[in-house]
């Protein structure tokens, strides 16, 4: 009796475990989608109606000695279409995802994937000089190189072993 | 009193389906396969003479996704790999889930396997399957008025 009851706190600690480490995961990660009506066809307004608000903008923050690189999982934008600013030390890239794939008339089974404008916020870990940032977008991943400006870059001071 | 327009559980539902997605082992859907690390979000169109399937697969070459139809079920599965060895103790936010991803959907039968084809653009994998012609059409018969 007493075994089968620590099995099952054994196992619900393992669950809260996994949903705290999950929800930490995830939800910095989920990012409004809000869905505009200006825009084209009728069907595409019918399609992205249908479509969830909150989309998974997966990110990951990396600083090395003199730089900050930062990726964005945005499956499905094009290049041009990203709005990258640096306020300090807040980055903020948004964008506006849309269909570019709706031609012909058909029936939607299942509907995950987000579409909309969008905005994600990251805090970055150092100030960067964004004069001398850049960015690159391939197989849906935006990545930012970041320079740290000169007063935060790491200086390695030699010891003279004189 | 006022009438309630939106059902205040909708944004819950809508984490936890996002939740779900994230993690396949909290999944209520068989589609995500349990033991894989992470599942793609799809759309799933019918169309009059075809399924259009599109996935977002960001980050994985097309080489490393592998495509396969097999007694009615589709199956995409793969795995992330990081673009870059960085050194690991560089890391401020991982949010990104990487290693091996997999989803499976049973399709109607009238799929024709053979003429499956995928595309990949900008991490989302277009999947287009044709419907297979059938000749066994139930034939009308009429019956002559003479």
């Amino acid at each position: 009796m007493t075994s089968l009851r620590q099995n099952i706190d054994r196992a619900w600690a393992q669950v809260q475990a996994g949903w705290n480490n999950l929800v930490s995961n995830a939800s910095n990660a989920l990012t409004r989608f809000t869905h505009k009506e200006e825009e084209e066809s009728s069907r595409i307004r019918e399609l992205v109606r249908s479509t969830p608000e909150w989309g998974l903008l997966a990110a990951e923050v990396h600083e090395s000695g003199d730089t900050v690189t930062v990726r964005l999982e945005v499956p499905g934008m094009e290049a041009d279409k990203f709005d990258i600013e640096v306020d300090e030390r807040i980055l903020t890239v948004s964008g506006h995802k849309r269909v570019s794939h709706e031609h012909k008339e058909g029936r939607y089974h299942v509907t995950e994937c987000a579409y909309g404008e969008f905005e994600r916020r990251l805090p970055l870990p150092a100030e960067v000089d964004s004069k001398h940032a850049s960015a690159s977008y391939k197989r849906g991943i935006l990545t930012l190189t970041l320079p740290k400006s000169e007063r935060e870059k790491v200086r390695r001071i030699p010891v003279d072993n004189g | 009193m006022a009438l309630m327009r939106t059902n205040p559980w909708s944004l819950l539902d809508e984490f936890n389906r996002e939740f779900a997605r994230m993690r396949p082992g909290f999944a209520d859907d068989e589609s995500r396969v349990v033991g894989s690390n992470w599942a793609p979000a799809v759309d799933i169109k019918e169309e009059q003479d075809r399924f259009v399937i599109h996935a977002d697969i960001p980050g994985v070459a097309p080489d490393d996704i592998d495509i396969s139809m097999e007694k009615g079920v589709l199956t995409i599965k793969g795995e992330r790999k990081h673009e870059t060895e960085e050194n690991k103790e560089g890391f401020h936010r991982i949010e990104r889930s990487f290693g091996t991803f997999m989803r499976r959907f049973s399709l109607p039968e009238n799929v024709d396997a053979d003429k499956i084809s995928a595309s990949s653009k900008d991490g989302v994998v277009e999947l287009v399957l044709p419907k297979a012609v059938h000749d066994n059409q139930p034939k009308k018969i009429s019956v002559n008025n003479g």
